[in-house]
């Protein structure tokens, strides 16, 4: 899906990229230079790249993170700014497994914007929940016994008093 | 059942980590504490302090976790609660002071919010002290906003204190909203790179005092630059020489006051100057024979029914290579740009009136682009580029070079006439490629008009 190109733009270019399951992608230079990774090394190879193997980024997650690309390819406008605001909520909303990919593929790939919604989208989840809700939202494992726990609240109330 | 799913964002790397707590007020961090091992000394950690005024089911639950409760006074809550911000902001900034001289605790951005508890719980005395504590940490981003701003006398704004500007050398980013400013005297922050005034009080003086000291200033945005109600505040950015900010790349002018010539004799002293945005348009002549900008952004209303003038822009910018128009069909500009390579309008009109068939076809003629550009349009119904056969045997096609051309509609239920609207694009240009989309159905099908069609 992230490789098929439209035909739209007579003047893109297409490069190829390599997940790290060695699948290839072919995707709009102007939808790949998001990534300001992908844009240095395009840079460094310049036209005679054959393709650009990206280790650290699997198939599934890198289909993924092109999408987002290709649909900020172009700068928003007024009209689709609400509508781009909805498919960007739309986007973030997904299985935390496949956040957390997608999240350091965004930080590895240096695609600030993306990584931006996705690190907002986890601040949302944390933001004004109890260590309960915390732990059970991120299935984080309390290692703390009931006493130390207990301490360690304590010691956190004198912020509040 | 315990391992199915995995902790991750545990085992997140830290800068990931930190990136996300900066969207976390600090207090929701204080209390992740007790979460496990791993989270025990994040807030002591973490680059970003962000304060925000506890909200109320914020303060109860913090209420609930200290000891508060069983001496809480219930006549005075609202007094408690802001006490105990007060008092958070005041413990959090002296044990992370403490602990700054440790390259590793390093605080970069220091950020307050306050909503509505400034001059109430919150005094101009603590927040100075606040704002003391930060710099002494050599912090780099600097994010002050105080809300709300309207209807406040002006004892009632915090003014920013003179001594804090002058220990602010080495902060990179600054960003006001809703504060007072005055100094009569130059300040120097040469490390300064982005500049954010939004509804800031302040003379011209004291604002060609604060970027008088920047030179390094790349990013600027002034929002509600103008003359105060109460008078002896504020004023005109016309006073204001910004040419001082030679590095200026980037300037974003809203609501603000200047006149044509400042605009225009700006453009000339700034040699780097790419991004341009202004909003509403105000200007009636803007002429830049000089290699810049290459980008000008432009945001137009339009004369409604109150104005009675008609808003006119004359581009005269030979080497603009991006032009993005938002506004009103009827609005007024002309480009003489030769090397323009891509211009984005998007404009919009009142469904159904007549003069809106006129007001695209001047407004694209205007353009007086080359075969070479790519031009974007955006409309907000079909019909603004149905043009009617009378008015297309009448006038001639607004863009007779135009090789490509895509047009967006915004509301469009299906595109049941395809064929009337390929018919009404093709008298209006003798392009090579079409794309029209169905933003409505929330994806981009993109057909390619088959080029025998034409």
């Amino acid at each position: 899906m992230a490789s098929s190109t439209s035909g739209s733009s007579s003047s893109s270019k297409v490069v190829k990229i390599r997940s790290s399951d060695n699948e290839n992608f072919e995707v709009e230079e102007a939808a790949a230079a998001r990534s300001e990774t992908i844009k240095k090394l395009l840079e460094d190879v310049g036209d005679d790249a054959d393709v650009i193997p990206l280790p650290n980024v699997d198939a599934k997650t890198l289909v993924k993170v092109m999408e987002w690309c290709k649909k900020h390819m172009d700068d928003v406008d007024e009209l689709n700014k609400e509508e781009m605001k909805t498919w960007d909520a739309e986007f973030v909303d997904m299985d935390q497994s496949c956040l957390y990919n997608v999240l350091l593929a965004a930080n590895f790939l240096n695609i600030k914007e993306l990584l931006d919604q996705l690190t907002q989208k986890v601040a949302d989840m944390i933001k004004g929940k109890s260590p309960e809700e915390i732990r059970a939202t991120f299935n984080i494992k309390n290692d703390f016994t009931p006493e130390e726990e207990a301490e360690i609240r304590k010691q956190n109330a004198w912020a509040f008093e | 059942m315990a391992n199915d799913v995995k902790d991750r964002i545990s085992n997140l790397p830290s800068e990931v980590i930190h990136h996300i707590l900066s969207f976390v007020p600090m207090d929701d961090i204080v209390r992740m504490s007790c979460l496990s091992k791993h989270w025990r000394f994040m807030w002591i950690c973490i680059p970003v302090l962000n304060f925000e005024e506890f909200a109320d089911d914020c303060f109860i639950r913090i209420a609930e976790d200290s000891e508060l409760w069983s001496i809480i006074d219930m006549f005075n809550l609202r007094g408690i609660q802001q006490q105990t911000f007060v008092k958070f902001v005041d413990k959090i900034l002296d044990k992370r002071r403490k602990a700054s001289s440790d390259e590793e605790l390093n605080v970069t951005r220091f950020k307050l919010y306050l909503d509505h508890l400034y001059g109430f719980g919150v005094r101009a005395a603590q927040i100075d002290n606040w704002l003391n504590s930060a710099l002494e940490m050599r912090v780099k981003e600097l994010n002050l906003c105080i809300k709300p701003y309207f209807r406040r006398p002006l004892d009632r704004i915090y003014r920013f204190p003179q001594s804090a500007l002058n220990n602010a050398r080495s902060v990179t980013v600054l960003k006001f909203e809703g504060i007072r400013l005055k100094t009569n005297f130059p300040i120097s922050l040469p490390s300064l790179t982005t500049l954010s005034v939004i509804n800031v009080i302040l003379d011209d003086k004291t604002f060609q005092n604060l970027i008088s000291g920047c030179p390094n200033i790349k990013d600027l945005l002034l929002s509600g630059y103008k003359e105060h109600e109460e008078g002896a505040y504020g004023g005109s950015l016309s006073c204001v020489n910004l040419t001082v900010c030679v590095a200026l790349r980037s300037l974003s002018l809203h609501d603000s006051d200047f006149t044509n010539q400042w605009l225009e004799h700006l453009t000339f002293g700034l040699p780097y100057l790419r991004d341009l945005l202004w909003i509403p348009v105000m200007v009636q002549k803007f002429k830049h024979p000089q290699p810049k900008p290459e980008i000008i952004l432009l945001f137009g209303d339009g004369p409604d029914e109150y104005e009675s003038y008609e808003m006119k822009v004359a581009l005269n910018t030979p080497n603009l290579v991006y032009f993005d128009f938002r506004g009103d069909m009827s609005f007024r500009f002309s480009i003489n740009s030769a090397n323009l390579l891509e211009a984005n309008l998007i404009v919009w009109s009142d469904y159904g009136v007549r003069s809106m068939y006129f007001n695209l076809l001047s407004l694209l003629s205007n353009l007086n682009c080359s075969c070479s550009t790519t031009v974007r349009l955006h409309v907000n119904c079909e019909e603004a580029v149905l043009i009617p056969k009378c008015i297309r045997e009448m006038c001639f096609s607004p863009l007779p070079d135009l090789k490509h051309l895509k047009v967006k509609i915004h509301k469009d239920e299906d595109f049941s006439t395809k064929s009337e609207l390929r018919e009404a694009l093709r008298w209006n240009f003798t392009f090579q490629s079409l794309v029209t989309t169905n933003e409505e159905a929330s994806c981009t099908k993109p057909f390619a008009v088959p080029k025998e069609a034409f």
